[in-house]
C-alpha cells in the first residue's frame, strides 16, 4: 500500500505514457473471471430484488393452507412452505431485505468508521485513545448480546437489525481506516499541504482521504457480504427481522423442521445465501488484488 | 517481565470491566421493557408493577443497581432468569460441561487439520492439494455455519434414514444422545452424536488457520536459517518440523487463542442447529425469550473467558518471543 501510484504522481515522475491508475485497476479486475462472474450475479440478484413484484405471481405473505409444504411444481416452481406461501416469491422479496439491509449497513458503518477511524488516526491524542479502547471492548461482546439489546429496546424491525449489525462491525473498518490515515499522514505531500496553509478540513478531504481510499473500497465489498451473513444468522436464530417478512435466514430457520418432508425449503434459500455471500467475497478479493497487486494471496 | 505482566493483566481487567459495564448500561440504564417481560406482556396494575420492580431491584437508582450488580457478580452470583426464575449459576453448571466437550473436539479438529493442511500446502506450494484446499477455505468462509450444519444433517442423517442405509452409515441429527463420557472421551455410541456438531464447530476456523499457517510457513521457509539448515545437509523433514514449523506456529497459535468469543458465536449456531444442550443453545433460547439476566450472566462468563485466553496468548507469546515484550515496552 506504500506506493500508491496516482496519475499525478506518475506524471510528476516523468515516466512517460504510463496507464492511468484507475484504468489499470479496471483492467486487472476484468481479468479476474471469478470476480467478474460475481458482479454479473450481483447485478442479476439486484434486478430480481427490484423487479420482485413483476416476476412473482403470489404475495410474499399470502397464506394458502391448501398448498402447505408443496414440492416444486409448475405452479410453485420452488415449492411452498408450511403455510403454503410460494418459496420463489419469498426468495425474491427476501433479496430486497438482504440487499437493502447490507447496503444500509455499509453506508452507515463506513461513514461512522470514517469519522471515528480517520479522525482518530489524524488527530491522535485522547480521541484516538477513547475510540480505539471502546473498539477493543466492543469486539469482546458476543453478537447475541448486542442484537438482543437492540431488539428488546426497539423491536424486531429492519432498521433495528441494521443498527445492530453496524454496532457489531464498525470496529474493524475503523481500525483499518485509522491505519490507512496514519500511514498517509506521515507522507511528505501532507506536510507540504500543511506548509502551504491548507485548512485541516481541506487536507483531510482533498489529500488524506483520496490516498487512503483503497482499503475503504475493499472493506465495503467485504462488508456487504458479512452484513448479509450476519443478518441471516440473526434471522436463523430468531432474533432478527420478524415473521412474516421474507428474510433468507428466517426461511432457512423454518426449513430446519422440514428436512425430512420438504428439503426444498432448505436448499433454495440456503443456496441463494451461500451464492450471494461468496459473490461479495470474490468481488472483494478481486478489488483488493486489482487495487494492490502486491497483496495478492494475502488476507 | 513483571511490569509487562502487570500492565497486561490490568488491560485485561479493564476490558472485562468495560464490556460488563457496557452490557449493564445497555440493558438496565436504557429504558427497555423489563417489566413487560416479567409480567408476560400483560397490562400490569401499578401496585403489582411496584412489587415486581422491588423484587428485581429495578426501583433503585442506576448507581445503586450498578453497585448491586457488581456486588452480586463478584460474589459469584450470576442472577436469575426473568422468565422461569431459575438461577443462572445452576444453568451454567448444567450446560458448561456439554459445551466444553464439544469445544474440545472442535478445537482439536481445527488445530490438527488447520495446521496440518496449512503446512503441507506451504511445503507443496501450487500443488493440487494447495489449490484445492485454498479454494475450500474460501468457500467455507462463505457458507454460513447453520447452512453447513443443516447440509451435513441432510446428507448424513436424513437421506440415509430415508434410503434405509445400514445403521453404521447414519448419523443422529438432534440432541446429545446417551450422554456417556470419560471426561472428554465419548463412550459407546456417543461419538456418533458428537462428530457432526464438532466438525461444524471447527469448519470456519479450520479454513482460517489453514491460511494463516500456510502464509507463516511460507515466510519461514524462505528465511536464511532454513536455507542454512538445508545447506548443512539436514533431512528435509527435519528442516520442516524442527526449524520451520516451530517458528511458523507462533502466529497460528495466537489466532487460535484470540478467538474464544468468535468460537462462542459459532457454538451458538452449531448447538442450535443440532439441539446440543450447551451454553450456546441455552443463550440462544433465552435471547429468543428476551430473558436479559440469563443472557447477560452467561455472556459475562464468555467475556471473562475471552479476556483470559487473550491474556494467556500474549504472555505465552512474550515468553516464546521476547521481542514482543521489548517493542510494546518501547511504544508505551
Amino acid at each position: 500500500m506504500a506506493a500508491t501510484v496516482t496519475p499525478a504522481a506518475v506524471g510528476d515522475a516523468g515516466l512517460g505514457d504510463l496507464i492511468p491508475f484507475w484504468t489499470d485497476v479496471r483492467r486487472r479486475f476484468l481479468r479476474n473471471k471469478l470476480a467478474v462472474g460475481s458482479v454479473v450475479y450481483v447485478v442479476l440478484l439486484s434486478l430480481i430484488a427490484i423487479l420482485a413484484p413483476l416476476i412473482t405471481f403470489y404475495g410474499p405473505k399470502k397464506i394458502n393452507p391448501a398448498a402447505s409444504l408443496g414440492k416444486p411444481s409448475r405452479a410453485h416452481w420452488m415449492g411452498t412452505d408450511l403455510l403454503g406461501r410460494d418459496v420463489w416469491t419469498r426468495l425474491a422479496f427476501g433479496a430486497r431485505i438482504s440487499l437493502s439491509v447490507a447496503l444500509a449497513v455499509v453506508v452507515v458503518s463506513t461513514v461512522l468508521s470514517l469519522l471515528v477511524g480517520a479522525l482518530a488516526g489524524y488527530f491522535g491524542g485522547w480521541w484516538d485513545t477513547i475510540t480505539m479502547r471502546t473498539a477493543d471492548v466492543f469486539s469482546t461482546l458476543p453478537y447475541i448480546v448486542v442484537v438482543l439489546f437492540f431488539i428488546s429496546v426497539f423491536g424486531r424491525k429492519v432498521w433495528v437489525i441494521v443498527l445492530a449489525i453496524v454496532a457489531l462491525g464498525w470496529m474493524g473498518s475503523a481500525r483499518l481506516f485509522r491505519a490507512g490515515v496514519l500511514q498517509v499522514k506521515s507522507q511528505e505531500y501532507i506536510e507540504a499541504a500543511r506548509a502551504s496553509g491548507c485548512s485541516t478540513l481541506r487536507i483531510l478531504t482533498r489529500h488524506v482521504l483520496p490516498n487512503a481510499i483503497q482499503p475503504i473500497i475493499v472493506s465495503v465489498a467485504f462488508g456487504i457480504g458479512s452484513a448479509i451473513l450476519l443478518e441471516s444468522v440473526f434471522g436463523f436464530l430468531g432474533v432478527g427481522i420478524a415473521e412474516p417478512t421474507p428474510a433468507w435466514g428466517l426461511m432457512v430457520g423454518d426449513a430446519r423442521d422440514h428436512l425430512f418432508d420438504a428439503p426444498h425449503l432448505f436448499f433454495f434459500p440456503a443456496g441463494a445465501l451461500v451464492l450471494t455471500v461468496l459473490a461479495f467475497t470474490f468481488i472483494g478479493d478481486g478489488l483488493r488484488d486489482a487495487l494492490d497487486p502486491k497483496l495478492r494471496g494475502a488476507k | 517481565m513483571a511490569s509487562y505482566l502487570i500492565r497486561r493483566l490490568g488491560l485485561a481487567l479493564l476490558v472485562v470491566w468495560g464490556a460488563v459495564t457496557i452490557m449493564f448500561v445497555m440493558f438496565f440504564v436504557i429504558p427497555g421493557n423489563t417489566i413487560d417481560i416479567l409480567s408476560g406482556e400483560k397490562v400490569v396494575r401499578p401496585e403489582i408493577r411496584r412489587t415486581i420492580e422491588k423484587e428485581w431491584g429495578l426501583d433503585k437508582s442506576v448507581t445503586g443497581q450498578y453497585v448491586h450488580y457488581w456486588n452480586r457478580v463478584l460474589h459469584g452470583d450470576l442472577g436469575k432468569s426473568y422468565s422461569n426464575n431459575r438461577s443462572v449459576n445452576e444453568l451454567f453448571k448444567q450446560r458448561a460441561a456439554n459445551s466444553a466437550r464439544l469445544a474440545f473436539w472442535g478445537l482439536t479438529i481445527e488445530i490438527v487439520f488447520g495446521i496440518g493442511i496449512g503446512v503441507i500446502a506451504a511445503v507443496r506450494k501450487y500443488s493440487l492439494l494447495d489449490v484445492v484446499t485454498g479454494f475450500v477455505a474460501v468457500a467455507l468462509a462463505g457458507i454460513p455455519v447453520f447452512v453447513l450444519g443443516l447440509l451435513l444433517q441432510y446428507g448424513l442423517g436424513v437421506r440415509p434414514a430415508q434410503w434405509n442405509w445400514p445403521r453404521w452409515a447414519r448419523f443422529p441429527v438432534q440432541g446429545m444422545g446417551p450422554n456417556r463420557w470419560f471426561v472428554v472421551i465419548p463412550l459407546g455410541h456417543q461419538w456418533k452424536y458428537l462428530i457432526l456438531p464438532a466438525i461444524v464447530l471447527a469448519c470456519v476456523q479450520t479454513g482460517f488457520i489453514t491460511r494463516i499457517s500456510r502464509t507463516s510457513m511460507l515466510e519461514v521457509l524462505n528465511a536464511d536459517y532454513v536455507r542454512t539448515a538445508r545447506a548443512k545437509g539436514l533431512r528435509s523433514s527435519t528442516v520442516i518440523v524442527k526449524h520451520a514449523l516451530r517458528n511458523a506456529l507462533l502466529p497460528t497459535l495466537t489466532v487460535i487463542g484470540l478467538d474464544v468469543i468468535g468460537l462462542f458465536g459459532v457454538a451458538v449456531l452449531t448447538e442450535t442447529v443440532f439441539n446440543w444442550p450447551g451454553l450456546g443453545s441455552t443463550i440462544r433460547d433465552y435471547a429468543f425469550a428476551q430473558d436479559v439476566p440469563v443472557v447477560l450472566g452467561l455472556a459475562s462468563i464468555v467475556v471473562l473467558f475471552g479476556a483470559m485466553a487473550s491474556l494467556l496468548v500474549d504472555v505465552g507469546y512474550s515468553i516464546l518471543d521476547p521481542r514482543v515484550r521489548l517493542t510494546t515496552e518501547k511504544v508505551d
